[in-house]
């Protein structure tokens, strides 16, 4: 287990690099690379000849990469943004709106888990029965609907709910603006928890133990809640991991959507104005949390059930 | 046993004696294994709807656009930005080609001597004359000059068809006119400098302009864009589109996928190794990362959207027919093919990707609507197609323009892809249990 902990981790430093590399290059070699040319028409000539020196954009590419990299692994610079503010670290630009995006995220991760598992449990103990009909229906619904559609719903009903119809200013936000992005991110986690929180339970309310604890004379409340509960919840801390980076990812739609000022904004504004160096760092920060994330859900499967050995040879 | 010593031998007879047994042929029909995986897929009646609703989406996506609609690209000044009528429905209150206002600043109205605004249907009233200076927004009502706030809807489809005044046309937009018969009496002719151009005012009836011949036969579906393109077509154009991203997608990623899978699966050891690697690495970029990338590159086109897509989803094809080989490469019956002296090919094509056969199919349909999820994503984000339509840039273009105020633009396409999802999943979850052979005869 450590060992194979120990290959991963080196292996998503490998990664990383390899896309981080691979990002760079691409983007700096972009045929309409106009970076910093839009700033001629902001300061006078022997300035931006001083912030082009400045920020290594007279060196040949390779040399800017060397400079890159040795200052982001060594300093922890991940360089200057070019446009968006001018000179900033595009480190702190992140970090300024990670906060936003991270509670967004996170209420809305601790909103779906124990909605899902409740469901799941009703579903599992009433199965076949009409409940467990009417649950599964509502499943496949918020796994088929698109989370961009049910913003796009909950905001057109808006007004009648007595919500805000866009995130206000942050000086002006509630709990009212987070209740239509929370709820569109969190449909979909709950379905997904739902379905597997029925499948385990189902299969392990028909296991021999749970036999096993009937004969022994427990009545059907305590087997199931002592015994078949604890069992089918192990398994679920994956699926709860793979749906916070689900919620990552479809954040980046919703706080568009929904005019959230989170991460997702600085992305998409940092590719329309050119600003790569922030580009770059918002891409790195996505992939950062999607590597460590993948390697947490295949480790905890090893951890929470023995049984499973993560790349044993065959 | 003693007992049974003292029965008559002329009690038993012979079951057979000159004839030969053969075995019974059987008088049911062999079930092969897709025969089966048909007649347990029929028997799954949510799976058999979803399937029904995805084929008449296909068959609306390829002829939609020209039947029931008024076609994608004429661009109509005068039936911008319409809202939805649909015949039907209209008379139960949805979609009949109403607009409402919802407590708008009202100071100025110009029948107001025709209204008695303590009347019930005051707020239905068909305010159309209100409209000042074209503008929509802001409907202005004077009212001894006191402001009043009102909410009322109008029937935009009985002012759109009003007759106009056309300014200052040409000659041949007047000739052009006067051919659809759209003129109303007679024009006023205006004396320019020039006596070879004429200039016109004429009352245009605008149904005829755009070659409506009556009220009932002058209604969009799914409304008007901003450019008074019908939103009908366009959103089937768009589910085309979409649909054949996500076709695209498929074909590509289950290629790749299984050419990858059984190469890395078949041969194992150092190429399986080094295969697994570059999977895993490329695996582990998100896709946002490589959308963006690829979008940069190669500009937000069909092609490039596509590409971005199979980048990263056949690796997970490539995993499922990988440990399909691992399963069956030792088996008996391929060693026997191989002593035989048959070829790598052959062994791989012929004796064990069959095996796979089934989750491969399941998973070639499944990857269709999370291309076109992805796809959608992507346009919301802004990096969407430029040119052509897509369910995805509708739903964009929608959004862009206000939901509140227009919002057929956006409910109609938001429709048509939660159905398109939605019976994506039912028909894949009952073809993956159909042609799961562990579940053969399970239920």
């Amino acid at each position: 287990m450590i060992k194979y902990t120990g290959k991963r981790i080196v292996l998503i430093f490998v990664t990383l690099f390899i896309i981080l590399s691979l990002s760079f290059f691409l983007i700096k070699l972009l045929p309409d690379n106009t970076e910093l040319s839009y700033l001629l028409n902001k300061v006078s000539k022997e300035d931006y000849e001083l912030m082009r020196k400045r920020w290594g954009y007279d060196q040949p590419l390779f040399i800017q990469y060397l400079h890159w990299l040795k200052n982001v692994v060594f300093h922890w610079n991940w360089g200057v943004s070019t446009h968006t503010r001018i000179g900033e670290n595009t480190f702190v630009l992140i970090t300024e709106k990670l906060p936003i995006t991270m509670r967004l995220n996170l209420i809305s991760l601790f909103f779906s888990i124990p909605f899902g598992v409740l469901f799941g449990i009703v579903a599992a103990l009433r199965k076949n029965k009409p409940i467990d009909y009417i649950i599964s229906v509502f499943v496949i619904l918020f796994i088929s609907i698109p989370s961009f559609v049910v913003v796009t719903m909950f905001m057109l009903n808006a007004a009648n709910m007595g919500l805000p119809i866009q995130y206000r200013p942050s000086d002006q936000v509630t709990l009212a603006d987070m209740v239509i992005p929370v709820l569109s991110l969190s449909f979909g986690p709950i379905a997904v928890l739902t379905r597997y929180t029925r499948a385990e339970l189902t299969e392990v309310l028909t296991s021999d133990f749970i036999l096993l604890a009937r004969t022994k004379g427990l009545n059907r409340f305590h087997s199931t809640v002592r015994h078949a509960l604890r069992n089918s919840m192990v398994p679920l801390v994956p699926i709860i991991i793979g749906n916070f980076i689900g919620i990552l990812f479809g954040s980046l739609v919703i706080e568009r959507v929904y005019g959230v000022p989170g991460v997702a904004g600085i992305l998409i504004e940092s590719i329309d104005v050119k600003d790569y160096n922030l580009t770059m760092t918002a891409l790195a920060f996505y992939t950062i949390i999607g590597l460590i994330a993948t390697l947490v859900i295949d480790l905890t499967y090893g951890i929470v059930d023995p049984r499973i050995r993560m790349g044993s040879r065959k | 046993m003693n007992e049974y010593k003292h029965i008559d031998a002329s009690k038993f007879e012979f079951v057979q004696m000159d004839t030969k047994i053969f075995d019974k042929k059987f008088e049911t029909k062999a079930i092969g294994y897709f025969g089966d995986a048909v007649r347990r897929f029929v028997r799954n009646k949510s799976s058999v709807m979803g399937f029904v609703i995805l084929v008449l989406i296909i068959i609306m996506a390829i002829i939609g656009p020209y039947i029931g609609g008024h076609g994608i690209h004429q661009q109509r000044q005068r039936f911008e930005q319409m809202p939805a009528k649909i015949p039907l429905l209209s008379k139960l209150g949805i979609a009949d080609g109403t607009r409402k206002y919802k407590q708008q600043n009202v100071e100025f109205i110009k029948s107001i001597d025709e209204v008695d605004p303590s009347d019930e249907d005051y707020k239905n009233y068909f305010f159309i004359e209100c409209i000042t200076w074209q503008s929509k927004e802001r409907i202005v009502i004077q009212d001894n000059r006191e402001i009043t706030v009102v909410d009322f809807k109008y029937d935009e489809y009985k002012y759109r068809s009003l007759p106009y005044v056309s300014n200052w046309i040409s000659d041949s937009e007047y000739q052009n006119l006067k051919a659809k018969g759209a003129v109303i009496g007679d024009p006023i002719k205006i004396n320019t400098t020039y006596e070879d151009f004429p200039q016109y005012v004429v009352l245009v009836d605008p149904l005829k302009e755009y070659g409506f011949s009556s009220m009932d036969d002058f209604y969009f579906l799914f409304g008007t864009d901003q450019l008074g393109r019908d939103m009908w077509s366009r959103v089937w154009a768009g589910t085309r589109v979409s649909l054949l991203i996500g076709l695209f997608v498929a074909l590509v990623t289950i290629t790749v996928g299984v050419i990858y899978g059984s190469i890395s699966g078949y041969y194992g050891g150092t190429v399986d190794l080094v295969m697994q690697r570059f999977a895993e690495i490329l695996s582990g970029i998100p896709w946002i990362a490589i959308m963006t990338l690829v979008v940069l590159y190669l500009g937000a086109n069909l092609f490039s959207i596509a590409l971005a897509l199979v980048l990263t989803s056949w690796i997970g094809t490539s995993n499922m027919v990988r440990s399909q080989f691992y399963r069956y490469k030792g088996r008996e019956y391929v060693l026997a093919a191989r002593t035989l002296g048959a070829r790598d090919s052959r062994l791989i094509f012929k004796h064990i990707l069959p095996n796979a056969l089934g989750p491969i199919v399941t998973s070639s349909v499944l990857i269709i609507p999370s291309a076109i999820f992805s796809e959608s994503m992507i346009s919301y984000l802004g990096l969407g197609i430029s040119k052509g339509v897509s369910i995805g840039k509708l739903l964009a273009d929608g959004q862009a323009i206000g939901i509140t105020m227009y919002p057929y633009l956006t409910v109609f396409p938001a429709i048509i892809i939660s159905l398109l999802m939605i019976s994506f999943n039912l028909f894949g979850n009952g073809l993956r249990d159909a042609l799961n052979p562990s579940l053969r005869g399970a239920e």
